[in-house]
């Protein structure tokens, strides 16, 4: 089975026990989930406005052997990093050798496999998270492990000072839209340190739907940067879960960039599993035409003496839709932690819609939390000044939007990627704006 | 008035006071001074009774009562009052409720009457002009906003309305410019009495300036190495501590 | 501080738990239309009325008990275990004055602290007893009368003002809306109705005391509150209940109405019997309570103070459907030993220029769990729609739980929403500060609990404010942190 007429009739067609019979019997076990599971329903509070209707009326393939690239312009596309101590290339999810940068390093390994070899495992352990709420992609991940080809391996020994950069494209295989599948396995060992730059983004217009499940580890004392960008084109579909699970003294953060897709969600779980475990979260989406972002983020203090930040900001344009949900769970023995989370929107249209909801849910009484969501306009008192300073207004608009998307980009450290982003934004931006000569 | 003998304090299974003695007699003023670390505020929080303070051995008496016995509440109410380094917001509660709550325990303990609302308030404005204090401060909550110079204020104006037995002054003058040193320094003054002993806990000379203190200790490594009169601020303006403590090996 | 001590501070005598002897006219539990008919019958309902509760019942029928959002865990209601009716028995078809009225509920209420003679009665106000299932008496109602306006039960209204009844019932939470309002539709039994007519302020404060007294008996009172357009009413309910092994259903729906430039404040104090240390008994409070801006520049104000109930489930929200319109909503809910609140409000902008504002302290003790859940929708057409929101967490002891969740859905782009919050615990500074000025533990917790509550206390009418704040010094008793 490579392909089917309507995604929804997936869970009848994979409950065929002939059609089981033709994967291991852990993918078996994993479509039986799946099967079971169902897809999500906007009657579940995790999907309240995530609506898959229209994904699930179209048709997909996934034959790993139609996905072939041609195109030469490819390099074009990725970020021009000074360097990158390897580069792994991802056509509609599958491995491409001819285009990645294999360098060895003694601090990082990889190895791409599949999940019918490797199968993935719960991130962590049940009893530590004790969330009911978490894995809200649970169907997609059990389809993932079912009927996925891909699985990437990384560990990460040592202090690795260039960045890992993995490119994921969406390209147009064949007449019909591709189902693209892949699983991504993290792991930094005790001590050790590293970039990792995840980039989604397609080649011309094609309508494919990903699904990419990643499990991210943390030993002691590990530290982790992740840039995730996803500059999909306007007509792609895109889910992705993420799974952090950090031990004692670990340090992760994320920069979490979405400017791209036309129904794109994400949850990115994060459980903080023994003290001194820190986090940063990072969020910037960007929907504008009627693109839907949904990113939905669960921090889970399981020890005491951790650390959470989040800041997540949206910019919705035209008939765009963005939706947060970011949930701080503090478990009863959590004494002593921080947890502190805001969002801020700003809606440029009137037909601009965004819905969010930052959740604190506390269980324990010595902690400092806080959090705050706002959505608005620019402050006018700002368009003002910068109006009193000769800028017109449009211009002075735009600078503002901006200025409120670079309270995010800021953050990020490596050049090029701050640059593309601000480039991207202000391209994305109403021309009327006028940014480009600014920038 | 206060008696300690041999006093010795661990935080965090740490050793902070080791073997501090002082004697403070009726209507003295005497000051500690000493390089940071020495176990100045943990001296002002033991005697305050804050808890997180092992107590390991040694005695505290005051006014011939254990005083570590008692609660923080009947320290305060049998007259101990600490000035605190960092005064903490209690956003919501106002000045004026906190002064007459506090107040009024203290009357129920010595077995008075609760305070009348206008003789309160008569009181209240009294030493609020004395502080150059605007009454606003009343209605405004408990330290929220306030500059470190109103705080510290704040602090004096409620030892001048529950006029305590023992003062304990941390670091009242850290932060403080020189106009609100001098107000501050004012307030204490006034305070002073045949009845009444300071504690003043310092980082810095400048105080000595204006509260002049009939005692001077020097606090280091958690005993006290030395004492003198006032001239002893001087010496330690011009040397330093480096000198006593090598003195002390 | 350690929570041992904690504990043992934690200790509360409900005040309001005796039962009154009373002989009384009770259905038999269960629940089917005989009942309904019953229940129209015994309040001489037009048949409009009767027809309106079976098709409310029909509807409830087809629907389930909503188990699977709220964060609140209860065993399921059988519903067929209550007895839907329940009325202290009268020689006449009812009492025409106070003097005919069982001395007993009299006693009743003088112990409640709400003399029911108007002499002896809280000047300014003007009271309806609610019993169980019927309204008692409503005082003042002479007075109001001279201004205009209408104060009296709900089966009274329906009687006497079939007209406004009609009108105005279920036009703003419809029969249908959820599990426990088309329950409440179908056998509502009495409740308040106010009518304040165009350009009239109602001359004094109106309040509703509502006591379910009978064993298994489920009080659904239903109360309406019209106010024309530049009308004004103030307006309080009380709550209280026995004390009981067995838990107790609450299924209330209120209506408000405000019509341009009126305003309707409505303030609850309620003090069900939240259930003994154990988490044993205690009524279940499931509250459907809206109110809609109709006209332009209307304001409908929520305050309110929850300390009671073992389990409760409240949303008082504004639909804001006026230009202009303004809707407030300000509580402080307090859950001790093992109550559970799932409480909040919603605020949907419609109008231009619509504001909402949102302050919510909730304060949980004991091994309770308290959740915060806000809705502020912001459609299309609300331009320049702007809501804050504040919503403060404090926690004592370390056996509670806080949880917040405050939805946005945004649909206008010259919207301005905020929302803020935060959880803490009482800091030890705070009281260390406290008791270092000589103050006890206990009365320091008390000015620390109401100077975290004074954004709200400052919203309840006079009278109520000085009660609100010792009922929760007195839910809180000791409960230090």
């Amino acid at each position: 089975m490579n392909q089917i007429e309507r995604l929804g009739d997936l869970p009848s067609l994979l409950a065929d026990p002939q059609q089981q019979a033709k994967l291991t019997p852990q993918q078996a076990q994993a479509a039986q989930e799946f099967c079971r599971l169902g897809w999500p329903t906007t009657r579940d509070e995790n999907w309240k406005y995530a609506d898959l209707k229209a994904l699930l009326k179209q048709g997909f393939q996934w034959d790993p052997s139609l996905v072939k690239l041609e195109d030469t312009q490819l390099e074009a596309a990725w970020l021009p990093l000074a360097t990158a101590a390897i580069r792994l290339v991802f056509v509609n999810g599958v491995f491409a050798p001819e285009h990645s940068q294999q360098t060895a390093h003694a601090q990082v390994s990889y190895q791409v496999t599949t999940p019918a070899e490797h199968p993935l495992t719960a991130a962590y352990p049940a009893q530590v998270a004790q969330d009911k709420k978490a894995n809200a992609q649970a169907a997609f991940c059990a389809l993932n492990q079912a009927l996925g080809k891909t699985q990437l391996q990384l560990k990460v020994q040592g202090c690795l000072d260039t960045p890992i950069y993995l490119v994921y494209l969406s390209t147009q295989a064949s007449e019909q839209a591709y189902l693209s599948l892949s699983q991504l396995k993290v792991e930094v060992a005790s001590g050790a340190q590293a970039t990792l730059i995840e980039h989604h983004l397609s080649l011309g217009s094609p309508n494919n739907c990903s699904h990419r499940q990643a499990q991210i580890q943390l030993d002691a004392g590990a530290q982790l940067k992740h840039y995730y960008i996803q500059e999909l084109a306007n007509t792609d579909q895109h889910l992705s879960q993420l799974d952090v699970y950090q031990t004692r003294d670990s340090h992760f953060t994320s920069q979490h960039i979405n400017l791209g897709g036309k129904w794109v969600r994400h949850d990115l779980d994060v459980v903080l599993a023994e003290p001194g475990a820190h986090v940063e979260l990072d969020g910037l989406f960007f929907a504008a035409g009627r693109q839907f972002i949904d990113t939905h983020t669960r921090i889970n203090h399981a020890a005491g003496h951790t650390y959470s930040q989040e800041n997540y900001k949206g910019i919705l344009n035209a008939k765009a839709q963005g939706v947060f949900n970011g949930r701080v769970l503090v478990q009863p023995q959590s004494q002593k932690i921080e947890a502190h989370q805001n969002n801020a929107n700003l809606l440029l249209a009137d037909g601009a819609q965004i819905n969010t909801k930052p959740e604190l849910e506390i269980y324990a009484d010595d902690v400092k939390c806080s959090h705050g969501a706002t959505t608005g306009r620019l402050n006018e008192e700002a368009v003002f000044a910068l109006r009193s300073r000769g800028i017109d207004e449009t211009q002075a608009r735009g600078l503002l939007t901006l200025a409120f998307a670079n309270e995010i980009l800021d953050n990020i450290e490596i050049l090029a990627i701050h640059q593309r982003i601000e480039e991207a934004i202000a391209g994305r931006l109403p021309a009327a704006y006028n940014l480009k000569g600014v920038l | 008035m206060l008696e300690i003998q041999d006093l010795h304090v661990r935080v965090d299974d740490k050793p902070i006071l080791k073997g501090l003695n002082l004697h403070l007699g009726a209507g003295e003023v005497h000051a500690i001074m000493g390089p940071n670390g020495a176990g100045k505020s943990t001296l002002s929080a033991v005697l305050a009774g804050r808890e997180g303070y092992e107590i390991t051995s040694g005695s505290v008496q005051y006014q011939g009562q254990d005083l570590l016995a008692m609660s923080v509440e009947e320290r305060a109410c049998a007259g101990v009052m600490l000035g605190f380094q960092y005064p903490v917001e209690i956003p919501g509660v106002k000045n004026v409720y906190l002064l007459k709550a506090a107040l009024n325990a203290q009357r129920k303990a010595r077995g008075e009457a609760e305070i009348d609302a206008p003789s309160f308030m008569k009181l209240v404005r009294e030493h609020l002009a004395f502080m150059k204090m605007d009454n606003s401060f009343l209605h405004r909550a408990v330290n929220e906003g306030f500059s470190g110079g109103e705080k510290k204020r704040n602090e004096i104006l409620q030892m001048l309305i529950l006029q305590p037995h023992l003062a304990i002054l941390d670091e009242i003058d850290s932060g403080l410019d020189i106009d609100a040193l001098k107000i501050v320094a004012e307030g204490v003054n006034s305070l002073r009495s045949a009845s009444r002993s300071m504690l003043m806990i310092t980082h810095y000379q400048r105080l000595l300036d204006y509260i002049v203190p009939d005692h001077i200790h020097v606090l280091a490594d958690g005993q006290i190495i030395k004492s003198g009169d006032k001239g002893l601020a001087l010496e330690l303006e011009a040397r330093g501590y480096d000198w006593l403590l090598e003195d002390a090996g | 501080m350690a929570s041992e001590r904690m504990e043992q501070l934690v200790r509360t005598e409900y005040k309001q738990g005796f039962y009154t002897d009373i002989e009384s006219d009770t259905l038999p539990p269960g629940l089917n239309e005989e009942v309904i008919r019953h229940i129209s019958m015994k309040k001489q309902e037009p048949e409009w009325l009767l027809a309106w509760r079976l098709e409310a019942y029909r509807h409830w029928l087809t629907m389930q008990e909503p188990h699977h959002w709220a964060h609140l865990e209860y065993p399921r209601v059988d519903y067929q275990s209550i007895s839907y009716y329940s009325a202290p028995k009268s020689k006449k078809d009812g009492p025409k004055s106070l003097d005919e009225v069982d001395p007993k509920l009299l006693e009743t209420y003088e112990k409640l602290g709400i003399p029911l003679h108007e002499r002896a009665a809280l000047a300014g106000v003007a009271v309806d007893v609610v019993f169980d299932s019927v309204s008692v008496t409503t005082t003042f109602k002479e007075k109001l009368a001279e201004a205009g306006v209408i104060f009296c039960s709900i089966s009274e209204a329906v009687r006497e003002h079939p007209e406004l009844v009609r009108q105005y019932l279920g036009t703003v939470v419809p029969r249908e809306d959820n599990f426990f309002a088309a329950l409440n539709s179908a056998v509502f039994t009495d409740g308040s109705f106010v009518y304040v007519p165009k350009g009239v302020t109602c001359p004094m404060e109106l309040s509703t005391y509502f006591r379910i007294n009978q064993a298994n008996t489920g009080q659904f009172e239903r109360t309406l509150i019209v106010c024309a357009e530049g009308a004004q009413v103030s307006y309080l309910e009380g709550c209280t209940a026995p004390q009981r092994d067995e838990n107790q259903l609450h299924a209330a729906v209120v209506e408000l109405v405000a019509l341009d430039d009126a305003n309707i404040k409505y303030s609850t104090v309620q003090n069900w019997y939240p259930g003994d240390e154990e988490g044993k008994g205690g009524i279940y409070n499931f509250v459907t309570k809206r109110g809609e801006c109709r006209g332009d520049r209307a304001k409908i104000s929520w305050t309110q103070v929850e300390t009671g109930s073992a389990v409760t489930w409240k949303y008082p929200s504004c639909v804001l459907r006026g230009r202009d319109s303004v809707g407030e909503f300000y509580s402080v809910a307090v859950t001790n030993h093992h109550q559970q609140a799932d409480t909040g409000t919603k605020m949907i902008h419609i109008g231009a220029g619509s504001r909402s504002t949102i302050i919510s302290k909730g304060i949980s003790a004991g091994r309770s769990q308290q959740t915060y859940r806000g809705l502020v929708k912001v459609l299309a057409g609300a331009q320049g729609a702007r809501n804050f929101t504040q919503c403060d967490s404090l926690l004592i002891g370390d056996q509670c739980g806080a949880h917040t969740f405050p939805y946005q859905e945004i649909a206008n782009s010259s919207a301005q929403v905020e929302h803020e919050a935060t959880t803490s615990k009482i800091g030890e500074d705070q009281l260390f500060y406290c008791q270092q000025r000589g103050i006890s533990e206990e009365d320091a917790v008390n000015m620390i609990v109401n100077g975290f509550c004074k954004d709200v206390f400052k919203e309840l009418p006079m009278e109520f404010a000085v009660e609100a704040e010792a009922l929760l010094n007195v839910s809180l008793e000791g409960a230090v942190g």
